[in-house]
């Protein structure tokens, strides 16, 4: 179990050279499963539903709260890997690729169709 | 503003020795390193940021804030049009008590102190346009401004044409 769990994790994949990461070859909706089963969560079952309840439904709002409390308790990896589940903004996503590169975005899992649009 | 950028051109720059450049980066507070980690660190907290922006927009009250700007906006276009001064001087005023009230409950000090400014400013717009009806009266203040430091355009620079001005600084800087 420790093994897969090494072999999904983003970070494991550090070159674009080289094989497929088994996290980029999992849809969206599954990597957000395996995070909200495996992944290092900062909420509680009552603050997910919290969040929840308060962005009406929208779940991308719940992985913005695990990145942020992530992030507040300086785990800029783990918060990483929650807000690599959020479409983000076009421009916010060619800012990211102009500073650290595509190579970071897609060993993330960026979802870039919107980006890729404009 | 003054724009000094030409000038450093001319300058005769002593390229730092690499000793003294360590000292200097030495004296700073932060190391190479951990500038470099806080760069990192900007990157996602500008991602949060970016998310809640596009969030923000796309909530329903902000939809309704746009609306009931531009029915604003739609309504102080209909009273400038009509050319009635006491109405738009009138507005103003209504603008600037909302805009005060607002900012008195968050206890902004600095903007409440020019907030208030502005309404003494509408009043004494408002004084004025009660002699300007009378020209006899305005010949009296006509009179009080005869250099030309206290006129413009050969009009005497009056209080209200001061307090027009200073308003229109004022919305350009928000704080004046």
């Amino acid at each position: 179990m420790s093994t897969q769990t090494a072999a999904i994790t983003p970070t494991a994949h550090k070159s674009t050279i080289g094989p497929t990461p088994a996290w980029l070859t999992i849809s969206k909706e599954e990597r957000a499963a395996w995070m909200r089963h495996n992944g290092k969560g900062y909420l509680s079952k009552e603050e997910q539903e919290e969040e929840l309840r308060l962005h009406h439904g929208d779940i991308e709002m719940v992985y913005y709260a695990e990145a942020w409390k992530a992030h507040e308790a300086k785990d800029d990896e783990v918060s990483w890997q929650w807000f690599s589940l959020i479409v983000a903004p076009a421009y916010y996503l060619k800012t990211l690729k102009r500073r650290r590169g595509a190579g970071f975005i897609r060993a993330l899992g960026f979802d870039t169709t919107k980006a890729d649009e404009a | 503003m003054l724009d000094l950028s030409a000038h450093w051109v001319l300058i005769p720059l002593k390229p730092m020795k690499p000793k003294a450049l360590a000292g200097w980066r030495n004296k700073l507070s932060v190391s190479r390193e951990a500038q470099q980690q806080q760069s990192k660190a900007r990157d996602l907290l500008l991602g949060f940021e970016a998310v809640a922006v596009e969030r923000h927009r796309g909530v329903p009250s902000a939809a309704k804030l746009v609306d009931t700007r531009k029915a604003l906006i739609s309504h102080v276009k209909e009273i400038a049009a009509s050319g009635n001064a006491e109405a738009i001087i009138e507005m103003e005023k209504d603008f600037i008590q909302n805009d005060l009230e607002r900012y008195a409950r968050a206890n902004d000090k600095e903007m409440i102190g020019s907030l208030n400014a502005s309404l003494m400013g509408v009043a004494a717009i408002k004084q004025q346009l009660e002699l300007v009806d009378d020209p006899q009266k305005y010949q009296a203040i006509d009179r009080g401004y005869a250099l030309p430091k206290n006129r413009k355009q050969s009009l005497p620079l009056d209080e209200a044409r001061q307090s027009f001005s200073s308003h229109r600084a004022r919305l350009g800087h928000y704080v004046k």
